[in-house]
């Protein structure tokens, strides 16, 4: 049946018609034949009966004088019927009068015996028939006939043609009426087909299929129509969805193209900055270094011209001498506050958790003499852990201290340090009691070489709070003072409390 | 201390700073005592003599060596690494005397066995004292003692 699933559906319903209608026809055929063949012999076995009631009757006066010709002659009568193959009058006794048989057929007793009644045989090949014979109320004796069913055969054969020929022209016609009705089952299916290849060939969504009948396939087109309205108004979202997610995209590449353009030139700028940074304060930590050879021949020439020749020179000149060796060794001590100054940015150690705790005792304990020869307090409170550079924050520490130490006028100077916390940073505070600082110098005390006091007053080149400002600052902090002239000054500095900042 | 204890020190100085090389001089003198003193003017020269190759075929050995660190060719540091390196020159002792004062410089030459770093004082009797120091320390052959390490 495979063959059958694949052929089309025009052919299948053909097929489907013209099966039906053989079986019909073939079901018809065989009813008429079975039913033929079953009661032809009964009909064939009753007329029997009559054609041997008369030829026995007329036999009768035969069987009463015994004449066997007579009887004989009656029974010749019965070669009209073709069909008969053979006949026997019987006496009273049961024993053959007469006898007769067609041309060519064997001769056999039909039936033995006397008998008093009417017997029917229906065989396969023939049918044979005894009927008593009587005169008046007596029996006087039988007549049996035999008959082959050639009639029969000859019969179911007309039949069988007739119905052949009624099947031929029956298949014809119902091939001629299925392939005009197979086109109301097929038609709206194949257009529904064609509807649906040609959808998912062109993917054109809108396209509907044409509703042509009330039945099944009515109701499928309509749902078939149904469903190409959902797909359509989903495949209509998906498009527009689609397309605002393309122009979503093409912005945001839009944007991280130009925040990578901006990040670039970022980073650029930055590495300019960080390069020319780095040569300055390599150029700066070189110059001052070489800066020094030159020096040293200056200072270390004129002492010696002074001191192998003092015999031979005048005060003026000593004093000249003295103003140049005076020179050279504070040009001397400038480049060093420059070597240490650019020393925080080159030469600086790596960061590292350090307990400021542990870096201010240290301080303390490098500044003692300074410390006690001043009679100074100093005091703190808890001091936090911080990621720095340990050396520096030391640095720190002492340059501050060093200034509250160092700008005081009467009395013990008296220094606190102490932390707090503030969002991301630490607050440290290094307050004194010294002699502050006015207002307008807030900022300028900051910045290198920037002095307030001459040498007599205070000694020092003003490079502390510098290198202290550009400590902070790569510690990721800022640094400023709280100060009124003559009220003590308060240092603030802060430090990143997290790693991350 | 008994001055028959000292005797004629063999220097040499390596420096190119010839300004630098009659200061040490001077501060030599300044002791009183007689030296004998060569000079190398860059870290090749230096080595040079101190192999004795070329014309320093016949050069003395030295009993100590002042060693400037930024020099033209071979800078100190290579100096005195190949110092090291050989035992027989490593016998001698070494003075690392310079302008630099860079911690990186001094940890370099101590690793590498110098005996003394000296950064140049900028004072002449600054530099007269540390120098009468070192010629008082190495003359003095009761306390001459090889240089540190292998």
């Amino acid at each position: 049946m495979h063959w059958f699933k694949d052929i089309s559906i025009k052919r299948k319903l053909t097929v489907i018609v013209m099966a039906t209608s053989a079986a019909a026809l073939l079901m018809a055929g065989a009813a008429t034949i079975i039913y033929e063949r079953v009661t032809f012999p009964r009909n064939l076995a009753q007329h029997l009966a009559s054609l041997a009631d008369v030829v026995g009757n007329n036999s009768a006066a035969a069987i009463l004088f015994n004449d066997e010709t007579a009887a004989a002659e009656h029974l010749q009568a019965l070669q009209a019927t073709p069909n008969i193959t053979m006949a026997q009058v019987y006496r009273k006794d049961g024993s053959v009068l007469a006898i007769y048989v067609r041309v060519g057929e064997p001769m056999t007793t039909l039936f033995p015996a006397e008998t008093g009644v009417s017997q029917e045989t229906i065989a396969a090949e023939h049918v044979d028939i005894f009927r008593p014979i009587f005169v008046g109320a007596e029996r006087v004796g039988g007549i049996g006939l035999r008959s082959d069913l050639t009639e029969v055969k000859v019969r179911l054969g007309a039949y069988a043609q007739t119905w052949l020929a009624v099947l031929f022209v029956s298949l014809l016609g119902a091939l001629g009426v299925a392939a005009v009705l197979q086109r109301v089952v097929s038609l709206p299916i194949l257009n529904l087909a064609g509807i649906a290849r040609s959808i998912s060939n062109e993917h054109d969504y809108s396209q509907r299929a044409v509703k042509e009948t009330g039945d099944e396939i009515g109701a499928l087109v309509d749902d078939f129509n149904e469903m190409l309205s959902q797909i359509e108004a989903r495949d209509g979202a998906l498009t527009q969805a689609q397309g605002e997610l393309e122009k979503r995209i093409r912005d945001l590449q839009r944007e991280i193209a130009d925040r990578q353009r901006a990040e670039q030139g970022l980073a650029e700028k930055t590495v300019e900055l960080q390069r020319s940074n780095a040569e300055l304060e390599q150029f700066a930590y070189v110059a001052s270094h070489d800066l020094q050879e030159p020096l040293r021949m200056i200072t270390g020439y004129t002492q010696l011209l002074a001191k192998r020749y003092h015999d031979k020179l005048d005060e003026t000149a000593a004093e000249f001498i003295g103003y140049a060796v005076d020179g050279a060794k504070r040009m001397q001590g400038l480049i060093n506050d420059l070597l240490a100054y650019s020393r925080v940015g080159t030469r600086g150690n790596p960061f590292a958790w350090a307990q400021c705790d542990k870096i201010l005792s240290d301080t303390i304990v490098s500044m003692k003499v300074a410390i006690e020869e001043s009679g100074a307090t100093v005091t703190c409170d808890p001091l936090p852990t911080v990621l720095c550079d340990e050396g520096q924050l030391g640095q720190l520490f002492q340059n501050l201290l060093g200034n509250g130490i160092k700008y005081h006028d009467s009395g013990a100077p008296r220094i606190h340090i102490n932390s707090r916390r503030q969002g991301a940073h630490w607050l440290f505070s290094v307050k004194d009691n010294g002699i502050g600082i006015e207002r307008q110098y807030h900022e300028r005390i900051f910045t290198i070489f920037q002095r307030l006091h001459n040498k007599e007053q205070y000694a020092g080149s003003g490079i502390g709070l510098a290198i202290c400002k550009k400590i902070v600052e790569r510690h990721g902090g800022k640094i400023w003072v709280e100060s009124e002239l003559g009220k003590g000054s308060t240092f603030y500095f802060t430090l990143p409390a997290t790693a991350g900042s | 201390m008994n001055t028959e204890q000292y005797r004629r020190l063999r220097i040499l100085h390596v420096e190119d700073n010839i300004g630098d090389v009659r200061l040490i001089a001077e501060a030599l003198r300044e002791t009183g005592r007689d030296h004998e003193i060569a000079v190398a003017f860059d870290g090749v020269e230096a080595l040079d003599y101190l192999h004795r190759r070329g014309h320093y075929a016949d050069a003395w050995r030295p009993e100590l060596i002042l060693l400037d660190l930024n020099l033209p060719k071979k800078g100190g540091i290579e100096v005195l690494a190949e110092i090291n390196a050989d035992k027989e020159l490593r016998q001698i002792p070494v003075v690392v005397l310079t302008s630099s004062s860079a911690p990186q410089d001094i940890n370099r030459a101590y690793a590498l066995n110098a005996n003394r770093y000296i950064t140049k004082p900028a004072d002449l009797s600054e530099l007269f004292s540390v120098v009468g120091e070192l010629e008082k320390y190495w003359a003095n052959g009761a306390k001459l003692t090889p240089r540190l390490g292998v």
